[in-house]
C-alpha cells in the first residue's frame, strides 16, 4: 500500500528540472569519454562541446533566477537537509556563467597552444584532466552541501596538479611548482575539511542553508568560531589570499599558457565565490567574531597584497610572472570589497570578479600568443 | 584556564588532544624537512589525523556498528533494530571520500618526485632552490640581451 | 630477467584465484555485509599488482596491458554516472534508483547500488593498476646511499 501512495507521489522531472545537475554533469562524462575514445582528433572537439553546452546551460539558469529566488536540485531523492541539495540562486548563476564562459572561450585558443607546447601523446589525457578541472569549478559553485564543496574543490585541485606539471615539457621548474602548489593545496583542503567537521560537531548539518539557520538560532560559541577560522584560512589558500599565495606566481609562470589562462581566470574566483558564501551567508556578518575577522584581518592584508603585489609585479622580467603577480593584487581587491561588509562592497567585488577573469584571461592569451610565435616571452 | 588542566577534562577530551598533537607532527614534518618524500610523509599524517578527528565526532557512546540487524533469511531484523544504539555513520561515509582523495594526493605527489628526481637529479629542496635559482638568473640575463637588442 | 623462488610462484599462482574471488565476493555481497566497491576494487587490484611483483611486470602487462587499465577506469566512472542518466531519462533525480522498480523502491535501490558499485570497483581496480604500472615501469634511479 505504502509503495503505491510512493508512486502517486512522484511527479516526473523533465529537461529544465535537470539543468543544476547537467551543468555539472555534461563536463564531467565528458572526461571519460575522451579517454574511452582515446583519440587525439575527437578530444578537443568533445571538450569544446561539452564547454558549449555547459554554457547553454548556465545561461539558461541565469535566466531562470535572474529575477530573485533559487532553484533546488535533489540528488537520489533525498531530502534537502539530509541528502545532497543543488542550490541555484542569482549569485551562483552569475559565477557558473563566468566560469563556463572563459571554459568555452579558452578551448579555442588552447587547441594551437597546446598543440605548440605539449607532446602529442598526451593531449587526450590533458583535455580529460581539463574537463574534470572545469567539472569541479563548476561544482564548487553550484552545490549547496558544505562537504560537496570539499569533494569538488578536490577534484579540480587534483586536475589542476596535473595541468600545471603539464608545462615539464618546455620548463622543468613546472614540476616544482606542481609541487609546491599540491603541498600547500592539499594543507588548505585539508583545513577546509577539519573546519567542516567542526561545524559537523556543532551544528549536527552539512547543508548550507541548514547550516546559516542552525548557526543563527545557536549563536556561536567555540567550536563555531574555530571552524570559521579553518574554514577561511582553507578557503584563503586557494584564493591565494596575501600571505597565503606563495604557489601562485610559481604555478601560474610555469604552467603551459592556456592552463594559465585558465586557472587565472577560473579557480580563484570559485575559490572567492565559497568564501563568500561561508561569510555571508554560512556565518552571518552580525556576529562578532565574522565581522571583526573581516575588519582587522581581511582588510589590512587586502590592502597589503594590493600594493605589493602590484609593486613586485612592476619588477618582473617575465610577462606572465608579472601577470601572476598582478593577479594577486587584483584578489586583494576582490577581497577589500567583501571586507567593506556592505552591499556595494559586494556588489563590486563580484564585479570585479567578472572584470578581472575576463581581463586577465585576455592577457595571459596575448603572453601565450606571444609565445606561440616567438618561442620566448 | 584552571578547567584545562583537570584529569577529567584531559581524558575526556584525550581524542581531540592527540586529533591536534599528530595533526601539527603533520604540518611540522611538511615545514621542516626538505626531502621531498618526507614531505609527502608528513602530509599524509596530517590527512590521517583529520580523518581520527572525523572518526572520533562520529562515536557515540556504547553505539555499535551501523550495519543493520539479519535474521535467517536476510531481512532486517526489526525487533533486535529497537534495542540497538548505533554510531553515527556520517562522518565515517565522508571520511571514505577523503581517505581516497589521500591517496590520490599521495600518488599524484610521489609521481611528481619521480618526474622531479629524473629532471634536477635530486629530491633534495635545497638543492632544487640552487639550482632553480640558477635558472631565474640565466633567464633574466637571456631577458636583459633581447631587450638590449631589440632597442 | 630475474625469477622469484620456486615456492613463491606457486603459491601466488595459487593466491591469485583466491584474491579475485574473495574480491568479488566483497564486491556483490556488500550489500548485507561491510564491503562495497572501494575495498573490492582495491583487493581485485591487489591479485594483478601481486602477479606483477612475482612474475615480472611485463608479465602482467601482459594479462592486463596498460591501455585496457586506462580505458577501465574511463569506463567505471561511466557506469556510474549513467546510471544517474538512466534514472534521470526515466524521470527521477540523479541516482533515484527509487526509478528501476517504481512499485518496490527497495529493490530498486537494491538495483541500483549493485550497478553503481560495480562501477566503483572497476575504477578503483583501474586506478590502483595503473599507480602500480606507473611507478612500478620507471627504471630504479635513486641509489641507497641517498636516503
Amino acid at each position: 500500500m505504502a509503495n503505491i501512495a510512493h508512486v502517486a507521489e512522484h511527479t516526473a522531472r523533465d529537461l529544465i528540472d535537470h539543468l543544476p545537475l547537467l551543468q555539472v554533469l555534461v563536463p564531467f562524462c565528458t572526461a571519460p569519454v575522451i579517454v574511452l575514445f582515446g583519440s587525439r582528433r575527437f578530444a578537443w572537439p568533445l571538450a569544446f562541446i561539452s564547454s558549449v553546452i555547459s554554457l547553454v546551460i548556465s545561461v539558461m539558469l541565469m535566466m531562470i533566477v535572474r529575477e530573485g529566488g533559487y532553484i533546488s536540485y535533489t540528488l537520489g531523492g533525498w531530502a534537502p537537509p539530509l541528502g545532497i541539495e543543488y542550490r541555484i540562486d542569482a549569485t551562483n548563476a552569475f559565477v557558473l556563467m563566468l566560469i563556463s564562459t572563459i571554459g568555452t572561450l579558452v578551448l579555442p585558443f588552447a587547441y594551437t597552444s597546446i598543440k605548440n607546447e605539449i607532446r602529442n601523446r598526451d593531449h587526450t589525457l590533458l583535455y580529460a584532466c581539463w574537463m574534470l578541472c572545469f567539472t569541479g569549478l563548476l561544482g564548487m559553485v553550484a552545490t549547496g552541501d558544505a562537504f560537496n564543496v570539499f569533494v569538488f574543490l578536490e577534484i579540480s585541485s587534483l586536475s589542476t596538479y596535473v595541468l600545471v606539471a603539464q608545462g615539464a615539457s618546455k620548463d622543468r621548474r613546472a614540476l616544482t611548482a606542481a609541487y609546491d602548489y599540491l603541498i600547500m593545496g592539499t594543507i588548505g583542503a585539508t583545513f577546509f575539511v577539519i573546519g567542516l567537521g567542526m561545524l559537523y560537531m556543532a551544528t549536527g548539518t552539512l547543508n548550507l542553508a541548514d547550516l546559516a539557520d542552525r548557526i543563527a538560532n545557536q549563536g556561536a560559541n567555540r567550536t563555531v568560531r574555530s571552524g570559521f577560522a579553518f574554514v577561511i584560512v582553507g578557503m584563503g589558500l586557494k584564493v591565494a589570499m596575501f600571505p597565503l599565495h606563495l604557489w601562485l606566481p610559481k604555478a601560474y609562470t610555469f604552467a603551459p599558457s592556456a592552463v594559465t589562462v585558465f586557472l587565472s581566470a577560473t579557480a580563484t574566483k570559485a575559490a572567492l565565490y565559497v568564501v563568500m558564501r561561508f561569510v555571508f551567508s554560512v556565518y552571518n556578518p552580525d556576529f562578532s567574531f565574522a565581522k571583526n575577522t573581516l575588519e582587522i584581518i581581511f582588510l589590512p592584508l587586502a590592502i597589503i597584497a594590493m600594493f605589493s603585489a602590484s609593486f613586485v609585479a612592476v619588477f618582473q622580467v617575465n610577462m606572465k610572472k608579472m601577470l601572476a603577480y598582478s593577479s594577486i593584487a587584483q584578489v586583494g581587491y576582490m577581497l577589500l570589497g567583501i571586507a567593506i561588509l556592505n552591499e556595494a562592497g559586494l556588489t563590486a567585488s563580484l564585479l570585479h570578479m567578472f572584470n578581472h577573469g575576463f581581463a586577465k584571461a585576455l592577457l595571459f592569451m596575448g603572453a601565450g600568443a606571444v609565445l606561440v610565435k616567438t618561442g620566448v616571452i | 584556564m584552571g578547567k584545562f588542566f583537570e584529569l577529567q577534562f584531559l581524558t575526556g577530551h584525550i581524542h581531540y588532544l592527540l586529533f591536534i598533537v599528530l595533526m601539527m607532527t603533520g604540518l611540522f614534518i611538511v615545514v621542516d624537512k626538505t626531502n621531498l618524500v618526507k614531505k609527502i610523509i608528513g602530509l599524509n599524517i596530517f590527512q590521517v589525523s583529520v580523518f581520527m578527528f572525523y572518526v572520533s565526532i562520529g562515536k557515540v557512546t556504547d553505539g555499535t556498528a551501523p550495519i543493520f540487524p539479519m535474521d535467517s533469511n536476510y531481512h532486517v531484523d526489526q525487533a533486535a533494530m529497537q534495542t540497538i544504539l548505533y554510531s553515527n555513520p556520517l562522518p565515517h561515509v565522508l571520511i571514505l571520500t577523503a581517505i581516497v582523495v589521500g591517496i590520490a594526493t599521495t600518488s599524484l605527489g610521489l609521481a611528481l618526485i619521480v618526474r622531479i628526481r629524473e629532471s634536477f637529479n635530486t629530491i633534495d629542496e635545497e638543492d632544487i632552490l640552487q639550482i632553480e635559482q640558477k635558472m631565474t638568473r640565466d633567464d633574466n640575463q637571456k631577458y636583459k640581451y633581447l631587450l638590449r637588442d631589440m632597442l | 630477467m630475474i625469477f622469484h623462488h620456486l615456492i613463491l610462484r606457486v603459491v601466488t599462482k595459487l593466491l591469485v584465484g583466491t584474491i579475485i574471488l574473495f574480491a568479488l565476493y566483497v564486491q556483490f555481497h556488500g550489500d548485507f555485509s561491510p564491503g562495497g566497491g572501494f575495498q573490492a576494487g582495491v583487493i581485485m587490484a591487489v591479485a594483478f599488482i601481486l602477479y606483477g611483483i612475482v612474475f615480472s611486470l611485463e608479465a602482467a602487462k601482459k594479462v592486463f596491458p596498460e591501455w585496457l587499465v586506462h580505458k577501465l577506469s574511463a569506463l567505471g566512472v561511466l557506469i556510474y554516472a549513467g546510471t544517474g542518466i538512466v534514472t534521470m531519462i526515466l524521470g527521477y533525480d540523479f541516482l533515484d534508483y527509487d526509478a528501476f522498480s517504481p512499485l518496490h523502491p527497495t529493490h530498486g535501490q537494491h538495483w541500483g547500488l549493485l550497478i553503481i558499485e560495480f562501477g566503483v570497483g572497476v575504477t578503483v581496480t583501474g586506478v590502483m593498476v595503473a599507480i602500480y604500472y606507473a611507478f612500478a615501469g620507471r627504471p630504479p634511479c635513486i641509489s641507497d646511499e641517498e636516503w
